[in-house]
């Protein structure tokens, strides 16, 4: 059960590729970093250099409530909530592997592999890849729970968007800016057309310190051009059905809203939990798949920190 | 021969002289750490875990301080001249400070008259994660 809960969010093929290139990336860079005299060059033109090696291993419990836009789907059962999580952070040389340590479970979900290609004092671009949407398929949907059955079944499956961007972020005293610009493709529709889109992702997040705690409030606004939001909620002549006519989808915009805290426990432990709201563009209400264009998350959990 | 004896006597002499004083130290060690553990300072939590290296770390901490002797005293934390409070002959203290710091703190009882310490206890900085010069951006969903 868990394991289609899992494909569902990152199909197998995509979670081996990026499982590939995370562990590539891993052990060469901690081999290449064993020889490495840790010297880094700095110049006056270049005040801030890249990163040098570091990596971190936390393990994730977390309990996250996760209802989807999709035809009314939110969890039935107390395992669907619980989604622990391996989050691996290293950088070597302007390399990093970065994840996303709010985020609990699909094990590599909002894990970015990057390059620094220009770093300063209080900005810099990347180049990133990283998925930026999740996927779902009919099987997975219904076992997840609470879901019109007719509505979903037969549907083909969604793969995960993969998308290679430009990021430029924007660091201040107390919060970051981020812009994603990104080519994405989330792999062939049910005719077998590959499909290619733009994904644009900003995000402002605002930390907040209060005693031990970290408290952070962050908005987002994305762009998902028509083909991607196509791909997902569009349902093509070969899944129209009586239940849900054929439709084409238009591209949209998502915002969010999140607020995430964290409390150290001990040395080791932390205490984590967030919130986030995201609200579509009307148009997703269109799609007959669709049953709401808003949803909220509520993580919490703790991690260990080794 | 017989200076081999007296040679072998001598040397057991100062073997066993060498042996009597290290049992002598190690009693008065064993005497101070009775004089030291019979006036009893501890603080709670004696450890303080911030996020981030080099983050200041809060915490209410409960300093306790029991003596089966008497005094006229202050508590201070080292560092500061200022006092947090002052006894006057009193063997028994149970106070609640307010800890902020991003390094270890020590706490010391110093007698009113020559200012000696009587005491002391610290409470630890600790952290989960080093700074580094890393910047993030995490996003929960």
């Amino acid at each position: 059960m868990l394991l289609k809960k899992i494909q569902s969010t990152f199909p197998i093929k995509a979670l081996v590729t990026w499982l590939f290139i995370s562990n590539a990336l891993l052990f060469s860079a901690i081999g290449a970093a064993e020889e490495a005299s840790f010297h880094q060059e700095v110049s006056e033109n270049k005040p801030v250099v890249k990163d040098d090696f570091e990596w971190q291993i936390i393990l994730d419990f977390s309990f996250v409530y996760d209802p989807k836009i999709i035809a009314g789907i939110e969890q039935d059962e107390v395992l669907h909530y619980f989604m622990p999580g391996l989050l691996v952070d290293i950088s070597y040389k302007g390399f990093f592997l970065q994840s996303n340590q709010r985020r609990s479970s699909a094990l590599l979900g909002g894990t970015e592999f990057g390059y620094q290609l220009l770093v300063e004092d209080d900005w810099q671009i990347d180049l990133i890849a990283k998925a930026y949407m999740q996927g779902f398929d009919s099987e997975s949907l219904i076992e997840y729970g609470g879901g019109d059955e007719e509505l979903i079944s037969g549907l083909r499956e969604r793969n995960s968007t993969l998308g290679l961007a430009v990021r430029y972020s924007k660091y201040f005293e107390n919060a970051l800016l981020t812009l994603d610009v990104a080519a994405a493709t989330p792999g062939d529709d049910a005719f077998d057309k590959n499909v290619n889109g733009i994904i644009i992702d900003s995000f402002y997040s605002y930390l907040i310190a209060y005693r031990n705690w970290d408290i952070y409030l962050g908005t987002g606004l994305t762009y998902f051009s028509q083909d991607i939001v196509d791909y997902y909620i569009g349902v093509s002549s070969a899944e129209s059905s009586d239940a849900r006519p054929e439709h084409t989808a238009n591209g949209g915009f998502r915002g969010q809203l999140d607020i995430y805290a964290q409390h150290p426990i001990s040395t080791s432990w932390t205490f984590n939990t967030g919130v986030t709201h995201s609200f579509f563009s009307n148009s997703v209400k269109e799609s007959p798949l669709v049953d709401t264009n808003q949803a909220t998350q509520v993580m919490i959990g703790v991690q260990y920190v080794f | 021969m017989y200076s081999n004896v007296v040679k072998g006597v001598a040397t057991l002499r100062a073997l066993l002289l060498f042996g009597l004083l290290i049992m002598t130290q190690a009693s008065a060690n064993e005497t101070q750490g009775l004089q030291a553990t019979e006036a009893v300072f501890t603080a709670l939590p004696e450890q303080c875990v911030t996020l981030r290296q080099g983050r200041a770390c809060f915490a209410t901490v409960e300093l306790q301080w029991q003596s089966a002797s008497k005094y006229n005293f202050c508590l201070y934390q080292e560092g500061k001249k200022k006092q947090l409070g002052c006894w006057q002959d009193n063997n028994h203290i149970q106070i609640k400070v307010e800890f902020e710091s991003n390094k270890s703190v020590k706490y010391q009882l110093r007698t009113l008259t020559d200012d000696k310490v009587l005491a002391e206890t610290q409470v630890e900085v600790s952290w989960q994660h080093k700074n580094t010069s890393r910047k993030r951006r995490w996003r929960l969903f």
